[in-house]
């Protein structure tokens, strides 16, 4: 368990950051980790699709409860370093991305940003999503089809932060997706 | 215009962690990391210790005695019983990042266990002037994320539902929740084909349901409703739970598009489409038809749900190694209201870009 840890901690981690707060990140970490540790007969040869596989439904679980939080919660957590556990994370550099990112569904997303950012082959990203080869490569189809018409009649790329823009409307990340907390 | 190649160049510039990357690169040799792997160990430790309980309690009607060697894996069926830390910092997180203003404060300190099944223990929190918090835990003490409910909110829910998605393929499908009208005196889950399953209740109006294994399935990719009954057995209130797996490749998500189109193929020859299957989600398509490469349309019949499934000819299956097909949804007036794309697995993988197909004509 201590070598599976030490060698896919970080892409658990990675994975989990890209989508969420650092705090909550951590708790992906840990609760994949120990779903991991309880069922290591499951974890295959190759477990870094199968760990992440798990960390996204922990995440799925986490934006479950998000969602019973406001969006003032959601937002504060973007914009505030203090409610995001201190961290500076802000992509900063391409907000019709995001924007675009976030139009699209978790699935298409996740099949964009497991290729993009976490660095799996479709394979592995198959893996992750639980489908066929096949019928990732259609989803993956799909979503850069979907990506690229939302970035061609998007503006061009902007370096400026969020927050330094007067009347910015305020963008969610990827795969948070708020709702009001009753 | 943008090419595809672009788009997905300009996505990984976007990375929101790239500019920490060597951090996270580092992060397993660091001090949290260290933290939060002996919080795993620490966890596990105590998912496995006896309890030292002896209780018998009623629940729904039937005695649960627990013994020496129950654990809190296996749901002991103990109700009242303190919520071990890891629930109480669950529950306690729901104000995370919150201003003073708008936290809950649930009682963590007085938090106890609920309802139970057999592989799960619910456990809940009040919150001031009336509300609650509640948390499911599975695998011994693993939290599966806390739902709060404000005072001022309870009545506008006669039962209220948290549906987690299971972390694998093996954990238990454990729905949970709350009944906050009088004139519900039982639950029942009610599957799509109208078999139903009793759900057992808890303390003060608390549920806590384990999907059994025959209804595995169907809850995973179907959905499910909670059901309200009456005092004269008269349903009060139906609620839908969603499908339990947000990425189920014929689920929701799907539906979401105008059309979905999946292709089928042997995997030993990826430039093969044996098939194609799907479904039509926009309203008012009539008919829908697939238009070949080379121009050739034939029409595509769709069920009532607007699900389809077709093979193809043997002699068309090599025409999508190399070249898009379209599914076409016209309207009664025979206009285009939605198409989709689809190619041979093979033909992906060489990045062909449909974008340079033809439209279809109206």
């Amino acid at each position: 368990m201590d070598d599976l840890f030490t060698a896919h901690a970080a892409d658990v981690y990675g994975f989990a950051l890209r989508r969420t707060s650092r705090t909550a990140a951590e708790d992906v970490v840990s609760e994949t980790f120990l779903v991991a540790w309880r069922r290591l007969d499951a974890v295959p040869d190759s477990p870094k699709p199968w760990l992440l596989a798990v960390a996204r439904r922990v995440l799925a679980n986490q934006r479950r409860t998000a969602g019973r939080q406001s969006a003032l919660t959601s937002r504060l957590e973007m914009r505030d370093p203090d409610a995001r556990g201190g961290e500076q994370l802000d992509p900063a550099g391409d907000e019709a991305v995001l924007e675009a990112l976030a139009a699209l569904t978790p699935t298409e997303r996740d099949a964009i940003t497991l290729i993009a950012w976490d660095g799996l082959s479709a394979e592995e990203a198959a893996i992750v999503l639980d489908c066929s080869r096949a019928a990732f490569y259609v989803r993956l189809h799909r979503a850069r089809k979907r990506l690229a018409a939302a970035l061609a009649s998007a503006p061009a790329a902007s370096t400026e932060r969020p927050d330094e823009r007067p009347n910015q409307r305020t963008t969610e990340r990827p795969n948070e997706q708020g709702a009001d907390r009753s | 215009m943008t090419t595809r190649d672009a788009v997905m160049e300009r996505v990984r510039r976007a990375d929101p962690i790239a500019d920490v990357g060597v951090e996270v690169a580092s992060w397993s040799s660091s001090d949290d990391a260290r933290r939060v792997f002996d919080q795993i160990v620490g966890t596990n430790v105590v998912a496995l210790r006896p309890s030292r309980k002896r209780q018998v309690l009623w629940i729904g009607g039937a005695a649960v005695v627990t013994g020496a060697l129950a654990t809190a894996t296996a749901a002991s069926g103990i109700l009242g019983e303190p919520a071990p830390d890891p629930i109480r910092a669950s529950l306690a997180a729901v104000d995370q990042g919150l201003p003073d203003d708008l936290r809950l404060n649930p009682d963590v300190d007085n938090a106890t266990s609920v309802a139970s099944s057999a592989a799960g223990v619910l456990y809940a929190a009040d919150v001031a002037g009336g509300g609650y918090c509640y948390e499911i835990a599975s695998d011994g003490v693993v939290p599966r994320g806390a739902v709060c409910v404000k005072a001022n909110a309870v009545g506008d829910r006669p039962i209220e539902i948290t549906a987690p998605i299971p972390a694998d393929d093996f954990a238990p499908l454990l729905v949970a929740g709350r009944i906050n009208d009088g004139r519900i005196v039982g639950i029942l889950a009610r599957y799509p084909d109208g078999t139903t399953n009793d759900v057992g209740l808890g303390e003060s109006g608390y549920w806590l349901f384990e999907v059994p294994e025959s209804a595995r399935g169907v809850a995973l990719t179907d959905g499910f409703e909670i059901v309200g009954i009456d005092g004269n057995g008269l349903e009060v209130v139906a609620i839908a739970v969603p499908p339990l797996r947000d990425d189920n490749p014929n689920g929701a998500n799907d539906r979401l598009q105008p059309i979905f189109v999946s292709t089928f193929s042997d995997e030993s020859d990826l430039t093969l489409v044996f098939g194609i299957e799907g479904s039509v989600n926009v309203e008012g398509a009539t008919t829908l038809e697939l238009q070949y490469p080379d121009g050739t349309v034939t029409p595509i019949t769709f069920a009532a749900d607007g699900t389809f499934l077709i093979e193809l000819p043997a002699e068309r299956h090599a025409d999508f190694a190399a070249a898009w097909g379209q599914v076409i949804a016209r309207d009664a007036s025979g206009a285009v209201i939605a198409t989709d794309w689809f190619t041979s697995v093979a033909n992906h993988q060489r990045e062909t870009s449909p974008e340079t197909t033809p439209a279809p004509t109206g």
